[in-house]
């Protein structure tokens, strides 16, 4: 029998054993591996590598003696990155069964199969650590960066990493304005792009147009720190029309108009990790049987990953990732509770189903890995201090409106009910764990004292009230916030809390709806700038508060902060955008823009630092969005055989989680 | 016969050309396009897109057209080439989709079919013959139950239950240890292990329609003069049930399958897409929600050339069963 | 009478129309059945014949039952709810029903509960003796206004104490009351299907009527339209349409526009029923009679033809109904139905399908068994009527 029980994970639990031995007692048949009439699944054979681990996986080492692959020590660079185990050393050896809800479920294989930029972070997410690169080196003022790259490194299908793929990338793709829309932003200083110098086939250079100290930071960031390395020249050049003249035949024999089409399927968008199995990659694991076809995805190990274990063994420990294509959350969880899968983290990891997964974790054989939250809080409001129309505008410019709002909210009554009597009330600001803590930030205005909030609406002006009691504006039109909400997005309870918080306002005379929408209506809802508030996450609570500064003050990442898309986007234009979709901020968001702007070049980081607190400090004071709890919200199940998963780690989207666990050194026990 | 062919087969061609317009329209009528959908998923992504990005994808996938312009692409080359398109978001052509997902599906429902009529048939004669005994009402309560019972919670139900009793859970089409083997008995076994769920789920939603013209029909023919007049000569009663009245009465099975079809792609639909199937329905369903036009699109005209062509398969049997129906007798008598 | 089969089963899917078409045979009171009383059954009017038919089948009077009931609770759903539907108390999610208790000293009244969170955050709730909260019929509580016109305060039942929360029939995820919830849910949902139906039907015998009374190339190119129409797949449809509903409209107008759109595809079934009637009536001695009377076509129609086959419409009529309630169901649980803060059954049964609901508060399922017992009892009752639409058959 090919598969052995407890080998490999994949192949059998007492459960389907029980199951099989069900279905071979219905049938009288014999059981042997290649009969039809087998009730066994017939695998490949994953390794029986028991005793001696040896340099490589046994799946490897046969392909080597068949002569299909050269000696382990040919595959491996020069100086190859040695991992520590977060435990101890592994086996290698077994599949990890893991599941995403379709195609457009990328980030949880960014996350877990896709992280490989020139630096990465550290588990603690403190700092960041080499990874690609051998080496990276700035010069005196921050401008300039040298690039090392490990020698010998190389691609999935055999062919060196070398600065020739680094310059393809750089200057035919990524510069290519039909290939790749908009600079990638880590590689430019502002408006400028950086500029790419090759010394030799392992090193370059990367200069700007100024100091840009955060480029250290970016190369960890999954996305902005392999982009440089994602383009393999020799396979590439065949479909660019620079290179080939016969591109757009190919393009069109395939079915595309143009070759601009084809390529950027083949190698220039975000899925083709998954898509393209010919397109050699650098990953631990690399697409066997693409996602978007049939139900299953499947990754092997990459026989030329640049990773080795302290005993010099080639990584990744396990053989194999797969992905069933479960599109729908309720069925994704009655599997993980079944004990289909190895490691996860997305979609059912909710507090509402945390009872029910820790109910099952005997019949699963799996445990729950608490995550440690980032964000500041899981329910952020921004009402649209650029609304459009003036009079509300006026209404909710004010600080003192949003500090009423914020005391009538009973934040106790959202713990219990939403958020299973987990969490404290927290505003939009650094938490506890972070070097920027400040108690009174994180806590300013979250007590539940109706009283003071209708106090204070009352001193307002707005102490007139219509016939349903309703407060009014001194033109006498009634004040009122509608919330879009997307219902699909993140957190699947905002509409369940908002629905709540709504019923608080009212008892304070604020007419308040809940508008829950599909995420496609909220983004372009908040683009044309047609809603009065919203409802989104707290970014840049711990790790990512530099990173993430957007509840901090207006600022462009993702598509502005919500709370004032109009003065995010004249940040990002330096109030060059056009008229409808920009306006010039006010005195406070301008000299926070100016700080941010300052912080970005400046290379001391204890100067940074203090920037930094600056505009904290001035946000504190601004009040721009409200927060309403902080809590651990979500969590992993680990099967109980995978080892060297480690304890708790943070959960963002900027650390990529859990990729800086390096699942490479993960390995089934047993 | 061949007159009735030629002037269905007519029929059939305004009928699908109209679809195509409806379906092109209502595609396009929610707010949005599919560039609105990238951008939304390219923030999720952490991803910033300004709105000249916007403006630039729009151009790139003709968006930026009036949209009887985009319909005339889409239907001239689905007409004079044969060319479904290709999806935006998978960046594939739709054909190739569907050729992947078409047999899973036909598979499914062809299954489901033949299982409502499998416990229809012998539910409706039952409830004729023996109209208003205890039976016949638990009869019709089991078909109701069924088709009042929403798809998606049936269907969650019974994996849950699955799970609890019989330890593995039913979704999908094979467990992940067997998806990869290759074809023996014990993968059959295990496909069966899966596939039994969405057939009953889907099954049970079409059964009560089936087993109520069943029984109006077999109801109506047995009081029919021959009928009495053979059994006042002797003629055994189950003789005389088999004899003609359950043959007429079997029309419906003939003629609904074209009205079936669309009920059975319509649940795949929300089946497919709870237990995650390899079929048209949760891949339609994507599409509609990210505006994927030509995807949606084709897959609709898919499903509705399927469902005329059902609709005139039945038609044709009937008119061979059924000389009525040939003259064009379209009334009564 | 014929059987006509070329009629096929319309309902052109959606998630499985029941309605059939009537033109499909009548099932009557089975063969050799003998007349009861014939001086009286002949100079009965229609409808008490109809009735008295009616009575006879049981499954359909039980139906009907039912169904008096559920408009009642249409009518009344404030009255009849303990709460309205966003009243909570956050100390109780997923709290299991309370079973009313009766005692002399103490009256009706329900336990309070004892709770603990375990440490994978699962709350275990016990009924605590100790802690006893009275119930009163006609009791104050949250005001409301009945009809949308009376301004009331009264509740069939509820908690002596006004700010008390009472969970007969358990709470939800938030704390809230599912009978108070369950009954504004069904108002909701039965009067989409009401109205959906109307409006289908109004398109059904206009254009049924229309086919079949002037037959021959308007007949063909009605019938056309509808098998084009029935041609379309209705979900993707429904899908497509609901979606392009703006969401700033309130809830109202959303609910309106649902009912609209469901109903736009549920007419065909009406459609057909209705010409098939006519078509059969048209050779009728007593039309031929009304047209020689010089009746004008309308007259004939709407006076004559019309009201000859009402109980085969209504019967049709209620066998629609369940149709279009389903479809909302299935919509709201693709996101694209009544959205909260209305709580229609869908909008339940969308939040009841959850591993942890069927796992651990499996009564937040019953919204799915309110929708099988009115789908079943629409059902007798359109087979009681239908069965009974031809009295004078024997």
């Amino acid at each position: 029998m090919a598969a052995i029980p407890g080998r490999t994970p994949g192949g059998m639990s007492r459960r389907s054993l029980l199951r099989t031995s069900a279905y071979a007692a219905l049938v009288t048949a014999s059981l042997s591996a290649c009969d039809v009439f087998s009730t066994d699944p017939e695998k490949k054979d994953s390794g029986k590598a028991a005793g001696a681990k040896g340099k490589e996986a046994p799946m490897l080492a046969e392909r080597v003696k068949a002569g299909e692959l050269p000696p382990v020590e040919e595959r491996l660079p020069e100086n190859p990155l040695v991992v520590t185990p977060t435990e101890q050393i592994g086996v290698y050896g077994g599949t990890w069964r893991t599941a995403i809800t379709g195609t457009g479920d990328g980030p949880w294989l960014h996350r877990t199969i896709g992280y490989e930029p020139l630096l990465r972070w550290t588990r603690d997410w403190t700092g960041t650590e080499l990874n690609l690169a051998e080496s990276i080196t700035p010069n005196a003022d921050a401008s300039e960066f040298t690039v090392q790259l490990r020698k010998g490194t190389r691609w999935s299908d055999g062919t060196p990493l070398t600065t020739a793929d680094v310059d393809f990338g750089y200057q035919h793709v990524l510069l290519n304005r039909d290939l790749t829309q908009g600079h990638p932003a880590a590689l430019a200083l502002g408006e400028d792009p950086a500029e790419l110098e090759i010394i030799d086939d392992w090193s370059f250079i990367v200069r700007f147009t100024g100091p840009n100290p955060m480029f250290m930071t970016n190369m960890a960031r999954h996305w902005d720190g392999d982009r440089l390395v994602s383009f393999p020249r020799h396979y590439l050049e065949q479909f660019h029309g620079e290179f080939a003249e016969d591109a757009g035949s190919k393009a069109k024999a395939a079915g595309y108009n143009t070759w601009q089409e084809y390529f950027n399927f083949l190698g220039n968008d975000w899925s083709v990790l998954w898509t393209n199995p010919d397109l050699p990659s650098l990953k631990a694991w690399v697409v066997i049987d693409p996602i978007d076809k049939g139900t299953v995805g499947r990754f092997e190990r990459n026989p030329y990953f640049f990773k080795v274990d302290p005993d010099g063994s080639q990584l990744p420990y396990l053989d194999e990732v797969r992905y069933d294509i479960v599109p729908d959350p309720e069925t994704m969880l009655l599997r993980a509770q079944n004990g289909d899968f190895d490691f996860h983290s997305r979609h059912f990891n909710s507090l509402e189903n945390k009872p029910v997964l820790a109910d099952s974790q005997e019949q699963g054989n799996y445990s729950i890995l608490d995550y440690e939250g980032t964000y500041s809080t899981e329910m952020l409001i921004s009402l649209n201090l650029n609304h459009e129309d003036e009079a509300v505008r006026e209404v909710y410019s004010q600080k003192d409106f949003r500090v009423a709002l914020s005391h009538a909210i009973n934040r106790e009554e959202l713990i219990n009910a939403v958020w299973q009597r987990q969490g404290e009330p927290h505003q939009p600001a650094p938490v506890a764990e972070s070097e920027y803590y400040d108690e009174e930030f994180a806590k300013q205005f979250t007590e539940y004292d109706p009283e003071k909030a209708n106090q204070i609406l009352d001193d307002l002006g707005y102490d007139q009230r219509d016939g349903e009691g309703y407060r009014l504006r001194p033109d006498g039109e009634r004040i009122s916030v509608t919330v879009a909400v997307a219902e699909d997005a993140l957190v699947t309870v905002w509409v369940q809390a908002m629905e709540l918080v709504t019923g608080h306002w009212e008892a304070v005379g604020i007419k308040a709806t809940v508008d829950p929408m599909p995420r496609e209506n909220f983004e372009v809802k908040l683009g044309d700038n047609q809603f009065d508030a919203s409802v989104w996450i707290g970014d840049g609570g711990r790790g990512d508060e530099i990173l993430a500064p957007l509840w901090y003050f207006p600022h462009s990442l993702n598509a502005g902060s919500d709370y004032a898309r109009q003065w995010s986007n004249w940040y990002r234009t330096r109030g060059q955008g056009p008229e409808a979709e920009t306006e010039e901020p006010p005195e406070a968001p301008k000299k926070q823009m100016e700080l941010y702007d300052q912080l970005l070049t400046e290379p001391d980081e204890a100067k940074r630092d203090e920037l930094f607190r600056e505009i904290l400090q001035i946000s504190k004071e601004q009040f721009y969005c409200i927060g309403t709890v902080r809590v651990n919200s979500t969590y992993a199940i680990v099967s109980n055989n995978l080892k060297n998963v480690g304890g708790p780690m943070p959960e963002a989207a900027a650390y990529n989680t859990p990729a800086p666990a390096t699942p490479e050194q993960w390995y089934f026990e047993g | 016969m061949l007159g009735y062919l030629a002037r269905r087969l007519l029929y059939v061609i305004p009928t699908l050309l109209a679809i195509s317009v409806v379906v092109f329209l209502i595609i396009n009528l929610p707010p949005g396009d599919f560039a609105t959908s990238l951008v939304a998923y390219r923030r999720q992504q952490g991803i910033a897109v300004g709105p000249e990005e916007v403006e630039q994808i729009r151009a790139a996938y003709g968006l930026d057209e009036p949209i009887y312009v985009q319909y005339w692409y889409w239907i001239s080359d689905l007409l004079f080439r044969f060319d479904l398109g290709v999806s935006f978001e998978f960046n594939r052509p739709v054909a190739d989709m569907i050729s992947e997902r078409l047999p899973a599906t036909l598979l499914l429902a062809a299954a489901a079919l033949l299982f409502t009529w499998f416990f229809a048939f012998p539910i409706g004669i039952y409830a004729a013959v023996r109209q208003y005994s205890i039976g016949d009402y638990l009869a019709t309560t089991i078909g109701f139950l069924g088709l009042a019972t929403p798809n998606f919670l049936l269907a969650l139900i019974l994996m849950y239950l699955a799970y609890r009793w019989f330890e593995y859970v039913p979704a999908g089409i094979c467990s992940p240890d067997w998806c990869d083997a290759s074809w023996n008995l014990g993968k059959l076994l295990d496909a069966l292990g899966h596939l039994w769920l969405p057939v009953v789920v889907l099954g049970t939603a079409g059964m009560a329609g089936l087993i109520r013209i069943l029984r109006a029909n077999l109801l109506d023919e047995l009081r029919k003069p021959y009928v009495v007049a053979a059994r006042a000569r002797g003629v055994p009663e189950r003789r005389l049930l088999v004899k003609y009245p359950l043959r007429v009465a079997m029309n419906p099975f003939i003629s609904t399958v074209g009205w079936v079809l669309p009920g059975l792609f319509a649940g795949d639909i929300i089946v497919g897409q709870l237990l995650g199937l390899p079929t048209i329905g949760p891949l339609l369903l994507g599409a509609l929600r990210q505006q994927d036009m030509y995807l949606a699109g084709s897959l609709i005209m898919v499903i509705s050339v399927l469902t005329v062509i059902g609709t005139l398969i039945s038609d044709l049997l009937l008119a061979w069963t059924d000389p009525r129906v040939r003259l064009g007798h379209g009334g009564s008598s | 009478m014929t059987v006509q089969t070329t009629d096929p089963l319309p309902g052109g899917g959606g998630p499985a129309e029941p309605g059939d078409a009537a033109a499909d045979g009548t099932a009557d009171d089975g063969p050799g059945r003998p007349a009861r009383n014939g001086a009286r059954r002949a100079s009965a009017s229609q409808a008490r014949l109809v009735w008295w038919s009616f009575r006879r089948h049981k499954l359909a009077m039980a139906g009907a039952v039912v169904t008096v009931f559920f408009l009642l609770v249409v009518i009344f759903a404030e009255f009849l709810a303990p709460f309205s539907t966003s009243k909570l108390d956050s100390d109780y999610t997923y709290a299991p029903p309370q079973v009313p208790k009766f005692s002399f000293s103490e009256g009706l009244y329900v336990e309070g509960y004892a709770w603990e969170q375990d440490e994978d955050l699962r709350i275990h709730y016990t009924p605590d003796p100790e802690q006893k909260i009275s119930l009163e019929f006609f009791v104050r509580g949250e005001e409301y206004e009945l009809f949308g016109l009376i301004p009331m305060d009264r509740h069939l039942l509820g908690p002596s104490d006004p700010d008390a929360m009472v969970y007969l029939l358990g709470s939800d995820r938030v704390g809230r009351d599912q009978l108070s919830r369950l009954i504004h849910a069904t108002r909701i949902s039965l009067s989409v299907g009401l109205v959906g139906v109307v409006l289908a039907f109004a398109l059904g015998v206009v254009l049924g009527g229309i086919s079949g009374y002037f037959g021959g190339r308007t007949d063909t190119v009605i019938q056309r339209f509808i098998e084009f129409v029935m041609a379309v797949p209705t979900l993707p449809l429904w899908l497509g349409m609901t979606a392009a509903i703006p969401v700033e409209i309130g809830p109202v107008r959303r609910y309106f526009l649902i009912s609209l759109i469901l109903s736009l595809l549920a007419w065909t079934t009406l459609a057909r029923e209705v010409r098939g009637r006519f078509l059969m009536l048209r050779q009728e001695d007593f039309v031929t009679s009304a047209w020689l009377d010089g009746a004008s076509r309308k007259g004939v129609m709407f006076r004559h033809m019309l009201p000859s086959f009402t109980s085969h419409l209504i019967a049709a009529l209620t066998l629609s109904i369940p149709g279009v309630i389903l479809a909302e169901t299935a919509l709201s649980w693709l996101g694209l139905g009544m959205r909260p803060p209305v709580v229609s059954l869908g909008v339940l049964m969308n939040d009841a399908t959850s591993v942890r609901v069927i796992d651990q508060a499996p009564w937040l399922l019953l919204p799915g068994l309110v929708v099988v017992v009115v789908v079943l009892a629409l059902n007798f009752v359109g087979d009681g009527l239908r069965d009974a639409a031809d009295p004078y058959r024997t």
